[in-house]
């Protein structure tokens, strides 16, 4: 029997919900800031009117909650799910408002690419948008690489109980500290050092290009966010593109590979233990499938003959593929060139890397390094089990933050989340492909929504079906939580219809 | 200032120092840990980079 959840639990997700969206819609003071910097009155208006709505919404819901204790798991990926839906739908307010965008659908795209750090967008004349816009963008997507629930976390609850299950629905697992509130403010800590000093090379990089000190500015701030949370929007069309420059690529390199990886390894490493970044199973499954995946690529375009000399090839084929797998989404190619020039090779090794992703509780999306190398070390485990004696006990090591083995229940729960991503992947393809799209271009928009990578082969435009943007959307949304959280909002929905 | 690396235990027992020496030599430590570790990350990023470019020069050898 499926029990229908009581009046005091809807309470308590309204309550919790309730604290993130204000704390959320608190946010939009960053764009109000702006646009009175920069004299975009009507944006202030728009953003203002989004800023009240959210906190209207935040306190109605707290104040419909009451005063509601004792948050449990079920109660926390709800939350986790409600907030960020509220969110969503919130936070597309001023992008409506705008007049930037053709739907509200489209509004939603753009947040909800945002929110996951994936990327993608539905804007229209990016070029020329408000700075106050654009900083919404950009607050959007490092927010969200962070998570809006680990913000919450660290400014909003105090020993409150339960609130790991908050952290935990949101895609992180890894406690850095005992304390989960004290574990969100060190992936803030961190986000921060790495906000001041990356922002600072990039402006000294977008200065050393000779764009005007206000700009350079507002470039480097923007670019950072995009590459340190893996999301991938970046304040010109022509993306990193934009700039050309090799400086400029490398830095980005160095930054979203930082947005790459575990916060727990960025915490160990700053503790002392920087031999960890070379032992740890995450970084190297990293190194070995990007090593991989740019011979692939690089052996499919120098057959093709794309670039005729080393450096340009090698340029091209790293930062697209690296980009690719830290699923950051930033890109110096076109994008109808992928399909026009870099044909189905390259474009296969980049969907292989969007798929696997980067590092678990860190920015990145994607099925991510931990679980492909304990499923490739179960699998070598078992291979020894066939053709060792069969009164052998074998065992396998792997080290992740300490020497672990490998255990079924680990390798089982890998396996189940890369199956269920694997399936994603397949079906959103055939969404793609049922709206008349060639099957690899499908696929490749498919995996970089699912995957929270951002990179387009050019299918992603505002005159998309209807149909593609939304289940783009739920591809996204259903990626950035590893389906937990999700499954558990579908689950509660039906309870309520159906349960007793 | 000292520029060395203390060990967590020496870090913690700074009680002989006065109250702005023993925050001045605390945040010295961890300023010094913390750029050591960022350049270990920006460092690994920068190995992924050359063996990627090897195995591109590689890849464009096998090619042709």
């Amino acid at each position: 029997m499926i029990v229908r959840p009581s009046l005091q639990d809807h309470r308590i997700v309204a309550t919790y919900s309730g604290r993130i969206i204000a704390g959320f819609g608190l946010l939009m003071a960053i764009p109000i800031l702006t646009a009175a910097v920069f004299s975009e009155w009507a944006h202030l208006v728009r953003f203002a009117i989004g800023l009240l709505v959210c906190l209207a919404v935040g306190l109605g819901l707290q104040a419909a909650g009451g005063r509601s204790g004792g948050l449990r798991k079920r109660h926390a990926l709800i939350v986790v799910s409600v907030s960020w839906l509220l969110a969503t739908a919130l936070g597309a307010i001023p992008f409506w408002l705008s007049g930037h965008f053709g739907s509200f659908l489209d509004c939603i795209f753009d947040v909800m690419s945002g929110l996951t750090t994936t990327g993608l967008y539905l804007l229209q004349d990016l070029d020329h948008i408000p700075n106050s816009l654009n900083m919404w963008r950009f607050v959007l997507t490092f927010v969200g690489g962070q998570g809006i629930v680990v913000l919450a976390l660290t400014f909003l609850f105090r020993g409150t109980s339960g609130t790991f299950h908050l952290y935990a629905g949101e895609g992180k697992e890894e406690r850095l500290l005992p304390n989960v509130v004290n574990t969100a403010r060190i992936i803030w800590l961190v986000s921060l050092v790495w906000l001041v000093i990356g922002t600072t090379i990039l402006v000294a990089c977008a200065l050393a290009l000779g764009q005007e000190p206000v700009r350079a500015i507002l470039h480097g701030l923007w670019v950072f966010m995009g590459a340190f949370s893996t999301g991938g929007f970046a304040p010109q069309s022509y993306n990193t593109f934009w700039y050309h420059s090799l400086l400029f690529e490398i830095v980005c390199v160095m930054i979203f590979f930082a947005g790459s990886l575990n916060f727990a390894l960025h915490w160990l490493i700053w503790r002392g233990d920087r031999r960890e970044i070379l032992r740890n199973i995450e970084t190297r499954s990293f190194a070995l499938t990007l090593t991989v995946l740019v011979t692939v690529a690089s052996f499919g375009l120098a057959r093709s003959g794309v670039y005729p000399d080393q450096i340009s090839l090698f340029r091209k084929v790293f930062y697209q593929l690296i980009s690719g797998h830290t699923t950051t989404g930033f890109g110096t190619v076109a994008s109808r060139a992928l399909v026009t020039q870099w044909g189905p090779v390259a474009m296969l090794a980049i969907i292989g890397a969007m798929i696997i992703g980067a590092s678990s509780c860190s920015t990145a999306g994607g099925i991510k390094g931990f679980r492909m190398g304990v499923i490739t070390k179960a699998f070598l485990l078992n291979i020894k089990g066939l053709l060792g004696p069969e009164s052998a006990a074998l065992t396998m090591r792997y080290h992740h933050g300490r020497d672990r083995l490998i255990d079924d229940d680990t390798a089982r729960l890998a396996l189940m989340v890369t199956v269920t991503f694997l399936t994603m992947h397949a079906l959103v393809t055939f969404v793609g492909v049922l709206n008349g799209y060639p099957l690899l271009e499908a696929m490749f928009e498919g995996v970089s929504a699912a995957s929270n990578t951002g990179l387009s082969c050019g299918v992603i435009s505002p005159a998309m079906p209807w149909v593609m943007k939304l289940i783009l959307t739920g591809a996204m949304w259903l990626g950035r939580f590893e389906f937990f959280a999700a499954f558990a909002f579908v689950g509660w929905i039906w309870s309520v219809i159906i349960g007793r | 200032m000292s520029t060395r690396i203390r060990s967590p235990r020496e870090r913690d027992d700074l009680t002989h120092l006065g109250p702005a020496t023993r925050i001045t030599e605390s945040i010295s430590d961890r300023g010094v840990m913390l750029i050591q570790g960022m350049a270990a990350e920006v460092g690994f990023a920068a190995l992924l980079i050359c063996v990627g470019g090897v195995s591109c020069m590689m890849a464009r050898w096998l090619a042709q």
